[in-house]
């Protein structure tokens, strides 16, 4: 298993009032080429649990098994390299650097282990052509649409190889097209590069591209159950 | 859309960024100060000799004047009251005197009246008594003085006139409630009688006012001079001031030009505090885009967001401002007040007050029509999108070829002003000033474009990071290294022309000084130019005191020249030196000298020169109390009197003048130092003499202490243009890096550290400020070329030019470390972002 997650626990303490149960005894495993679509109302936990595998916080209790190793209760170092090197990101907001350019912005995790950036360019170029953004690699990020912009923000999370990619609510900003463009571009890249992906959604048609579907209601993690089967657009060949 | 809702939707966004709205409010109020305390400083000079010419004064339209401190025959008094025309005259008798009380001593003017002054329906003199004035046999004095001498009504106290000393009461202690604005000159009140006694003057009076018949005026002022007969001043009731505005012009002149300047910074500050809420403003065009707002529903409210908070800022920023002109900017009299009553007081012009207001609203408004054009020209998705930016126009490169050519235009022109046209060295001014503004966003554009090459050989995050921040927001950074650049410039340029010019006028100070071993002259600090007359009766007590060799009787005085008070120097002749070398403008020295020691000849001051048309060799009258005929021996500069200098020799002076008085006596010792034989002549004078005596480099001393004083607004002027552009500099860019934070927690989650995300700001600020500075220090070195011109031909002071590298290189480093300074804080805080703000909406 790529991310084993086992009997997690987070809690807040309320001034005043009663301990909100962000996550709730939560275990959930995802295997290397898999897509789990993590469904649930706001306020369910679903951030928290993200944060939580981002070594962004640490749990109050459980565990979060990340190939292998418990990231639960790394130090700060540990962790931003853990986030550098092992763990992509991909939001529903992207907050690239205008200035620079599309291959500049995907390129930065590469420069920060090390690479110059001309090495990381290199690197960079093959998954950038993969994503469609070969000819837009030199562009700034400002004259891209937002479509361009969610896909080099897939690119930099992928740029270090990582073994999981966690995306939160990463169509929420993009119309249906384009949202399921960028499921699908999620779901072949995952398969081809052999990489574990949770997804964080509200968007129906996540369940139709993932391999498995989970909702969070509560910070409790229980079956999905879709209202209706989404209707799912057909893509041109581009 | 209703007042109600516009207040509605302020709130909303105030709430939502109040930390930014806060910086821009900052920003805005520190450029206000700014140009109101200049303002402020600047007019309350000029204003306190017009509120004490005008209050003084009353009714009357016309005066007589004597033009020695001897005054004229008071029965000219009734002839004048008797004449065609004439309705009212109020005589008055002005001695300059030093007033002490125990260590304590203050230099002022006497004024002296009777009841007739008060009739004249003067303000400051309306809440007085006639009739206690004409009881009094004291003196009056204002409160500031008597506080600053530690006195009270009934202390008595000594007066230095005219050479002796004599203790006298204080009949009153008046403040600002009895004699108006008055109180704050360096002023005493006695009344006639009694002050003719105390200065020695029995039977003479300086100024006589007149109050014509209605309707009469013209007709009294032919009686006025046809009594005054070539030997006395006729001259309108305000007289005084005209002759003030006409010293105090060079010092106004030259400040107004780096007022100016501060300005600009003060605007630029005030501007790019706005350009923090661009993108707030964006996202809010948006919103209301997106409701359906049309332009002007948007500009409606756009407008008034800016106005809301350039009013605020506007009010916080003359507030500032207000407590600047009071401890930091005071109205220093300096040099003037050797030759004016000129006082202290704080005069707030209802021109400064609306000029700052206007510079803070329209910096407001400006910076709001930024993010309004933008955003219109944007597709609506687009301005809702934080990040986004206008992509590169099509027609950029066509605008950086625009501001290139203003560049080299503006460069051009300040050359050929410094190689062809000095005198119209501010145009030069302006103009490179205009061409650092036009270049440097294409230096910038350059700089950083280099930087983007070099940064790819870099195995960091650091350098993209920095650099790709810069070119993200390109008219921030621009705005920001322009406060650099113009700060550093103006503080540059203002500096080391202040100090060109300080140095040429202690090279002045010198060579006039330094002509013989002890000055003995009337105390008094306002004495500086040794203009304040004595009796030669110290001559035989000086000349039989051992180790004294010689003592020369030195001349001098102020003589009105037709709109200028102009200082008269009469050394002895067959004296060294009577003419200072260096400050030979026209001429030959040693003819000059020549024919000054031959009598019947002058030196002339060029200003002077050039108001006459007078070459040397040509003829001229001098109008003293006896008018002389003088031919121009040499042209000089002004030595540092701005109205203009003529030198005489010492006996020409005493047959123009009528009188055998002396101002200084030049002593020259044998087989003693200077210190000691100081100590001797200050025995042989006794403990109570009313004279100063004074080594040469005391007087030096004393010369460059009111130099300094005069041109302190300079550097004061530079220093807190400097600070308020440092202050501004940090508050906008801590603005813009706070601004950041939610796109650092998201390099955080990326895996960027903090200290990588620490390191990139730093960077970034010092590229930012380090190119600003050194193109503004660059700029400021061709500046100060230009103000030293500038200055020489508008004070006609002595000026010598230096490259001023020092000053620059200090202004660049000065800025550079303060502002980094102070982005430590907000960039370090910034840097800590946790890295669950990348989660947050």
């Amino acid at each position: 298993m790529m991310l084993d997650i086992r009997r997690l626990v987070k809690h807040y303490q309320v001034p005043g009032g009663e301990p909100v149960r962000a996550v709730d005894d939560v275990s959930l495993s995802v295997a290397r080429g898999e897509l789990v679509a993590l469904y649930g109302p706001s306020g369910s936990g679903k951030t928290t649990l993200l944060k939580l595998i981002a070594a962004v916080m640490a749990p109050d209790s459980g565990e979060v098994i990340v190939a292998g190793r418990d990231i639960s209760h790394l130090t700060d170092r540990e962790a931003a390299r853990y986030r550098l090197c092992e763990v992509g990101f991909v939001l529903q907001t992207f907050h690239m650097i205008a200035g620079l350019s599309a291959i500049d912005n995907a390129s930065l995790k590469l420069v920060g282990t090390g690479l110059r950036v001309r090495e990381a360019h290199q690197r960079m170029t093959p998954l950038l052509t993969r994503l469609g953004l070969d000819e837009r690699a030199e562009h700034r990020v400002s004259t891209l649409s937002m479509g361009e912009r969610q896909r080099v923000a897939i690119a930099k999370a992928l740029s270090t190889d990582p073994g999981l990619l966690l995306a939160d609510e990463p169509t929420g900003n993009l119309d249906t097209r384009r949202g399921y463009e960028v499921l699908a571009l999620l779901r072949e890249l995952c398969r081809e590069r052999d990489t574990a992906v949770l997804l964080v959604t509200h968007d129906p048609q996540a369940a139709a591209v993932a391999d498995r579907a989970l909702a969070l209601r509560d910070g409790r993690l229980v079956e999905y159950l879709p209202d209706a089967p989404p209707a799912l657009p057909t893509l041109q060949p581009q | 859309m209703s007042l109600r809702n516009l207040v509605w939707f302020y709130r909303r966004r105030v709430r939502a960024r109040a930390v930014q709205e806060l910086l821009a409010l900052v920003g805005i109020a520190v450029g206000v100060a700014l140009l109101f305390a200049v303002q402020v400083s600047n007019r309350s000079l000029s204003a306190s000799i017009a509120q004490l010419t005008h209050g003084l004064v009353g009714n009357a339209q016309l005066q007589l004047v004597a033009r020695g401190p001897q005054g004229f025959d008071e029965r000219l008094v009734g002839r004048v009251r008797n004449s065609p025309g004439v309705g009212a005259v109020a005589p008055m008798l002005v001695s300059q005197l030093n007033v002490v009380a125990g260590d304590r001593s203050r230099s002022v003017y006497m004024l002296a009246g009777d009841r007739r002054l008060v009739r004249l329906g003067g303000s400051l003199l309306s809440g007085y008594q006639a009739r206690s004035l004409a009881r009094l046999h004291a003196v009056v004095l204002p409160l500031p003085l008597a506080r600053a001498l530690g006195v009270r009504f009934g202390d008595t106290i000594t007066l230095q006139v005219a050479g002796r000393s004599v203790e006298v009461p204080v009949g009153a202690v008046v403040s600002g409630r009895d004699v108006g604005p008055l109180a704050q000159s360096p002023v005493v009140f006695a009344p006639i009688r009694y002050a003719q006694e105390l200065a020695g003057l029995e039977g003479r009076v300086s100024r006589l006012y007149v109050v014509p018949e209605p309707g009469q005026a013209d007709v009294a002022e032919r009686s006025l001079r046809r009594i005054a007969a070539g030997h006395l001043t006729v001259g309108e009731a305000d007289y005084d001031r005209r002759m003030f505005a006409q010293a105090a012009r060079p010092n106004d002149q030259s400040t107004a030009l780096f007022a100016s300047i501060s300005a600009l910074v003060g605007f630029l500050l005030a501007f790019n505090a706005m350009l923090l809420m661009t993108r707030e403003r964006r996202s809010v065009i948006a919103e209301l885009r997106i409701s359906g707002y049309g332009f002007w529903g948007v500009v409606e409210v756009l407008m008034f967001d800016a106005l809301v908070l350039g009013v605020a800022a506007s009010v916080c920023g003359i507030a500032l401002g207000d407590q600047l002109s009071r401890h930091v900017f005071q109205p220093s009299p300096g040099y003037l007040a050797i030759a004016f009553p000129v006082g202290n007081a704080r005069t707030v012009s209802p021109e400064a007050v609306l000029l700052a207001f206007g510079t803070g609203i329209a910096a407001a408004m400006l910076a709001t029509l930024a993010p309004l054009v933008a955003a219109f020209r944007s597709p609506t998705m687009d301005a809702v999108d934080e990040d986004a930016l206008q992509p590169a126009s099509s027609d950029g490169t066509l605008h950086s070829r625009f501001w290139l050519a203003i560049g080299v235009l503006g460069l051009a022109i300040s050359t050929v002003v410094l190689v062809a046209r000095p005198e119209a060295a501010l145009v030069g001014v302006v103009a490179l000033l205009a061409s650092m503004l036009a270049l440097l966003p294409v230096i910038l554009s350059v700089t950083l474009r280099l930087l983007d090459r070099g940064r790819r050989r870099i195995a960091s995050v650091v350098p993209p990071i920095a650099v790709g921040e810069l070119q993200s927001a390109r008219s921030r950074s621009v705005a920001i290294a322009a406060i650099a650049g113009v700060a550093v410039f103006g503080s540059t340029a203002i500096e080391s022309a202040h100090r060109d010019l300080q140095h040429a006028l202690d090279a002045a100070s010198h060579q006039l000084s330094a002509v013989t071993d002890l000055w003995v002259s009337a105390a008094g600090q306002a004495n500086t130019l040794a203009t304040v007359p004595f009796p030669p009766s110290a001559i035989s007590t000086i000349a039989t005191t051992p180790h004294v060799a010689a003592v020369a009787a030195y001349r001098g005085a102020l003589l009105d020249v037709g709109d200028r008070r102009v200082w008269v120097m009469a050394p002895p002749r067959n004296s060294a030196g009577m003419i200072p070398p260096n400050e030979v403008v026209e001429g030959d020295l040693r003819t000059a000298e020549r024919h000054l020691d031959d009598g019947g000849w002058a030196v002339v001051s060029e200003s002077l020169a050039k108001e006459r048309d007078l070459q040397v060799g040509d003829a001229f009258m001098l109008d003293a109390p006896q008018s002389e005929r003088f031919r121009v021996a040499a042209i000089t500069t002004n030595f540092g009197w701005s109205p203009g200098a003529i030198i005489v020799n010492a006996d020409d002076f005493q047959r123009a003048w009528g009188s055998s008085d002396v101002s200084a006596l030049q002593v020259r010792l044998d087989g003693l130092s200077s210190l000691a034989g100081k100590r001797a002549v200050e025995r042989a004078l006794g403990a109570g003499s009313a004279l100063t005596v004074e080594t040469v480099a005391e007087r030096e001393q004393r010369h460059r202490a009111t130099t300094r004083a005069g041109l302190a607004r300079l550097t004061q002027i530079a220093t807190l243009m400097l600070t308020a552009a440092t202050l501004a500099i940090g508050a906008a860019m801590g603005g813009m890096i706070w601004q950041r934070r939610r796109r650092m927690a998201e390099l955080k989650l990326a895996g960027i550290t903090q200290r990588q995300l620490w390191r990139a700001l730093m960077l970034e600020s010092g590229l930012l400020l380090g190119i600003g500075c050194t193109i503004g220090a660059l700029y400021g070195l061709g500046g100060a070329q230009l103000l030293d011109r500038a200055l020489g031909s508008v004070t006609g002071f002595p000026v010598d030019t230096s490259l001023g590298f020092g000053v620059a290189v200090g202004s660049l480093a000065l800025v550079g470390a303060v502002a980094s300074a102070i982005v430590l804080l907000p960039g370090y805080m910034a840097a800590r972002v946790p890295v669950e703000a990348a989660f947050q909406d």
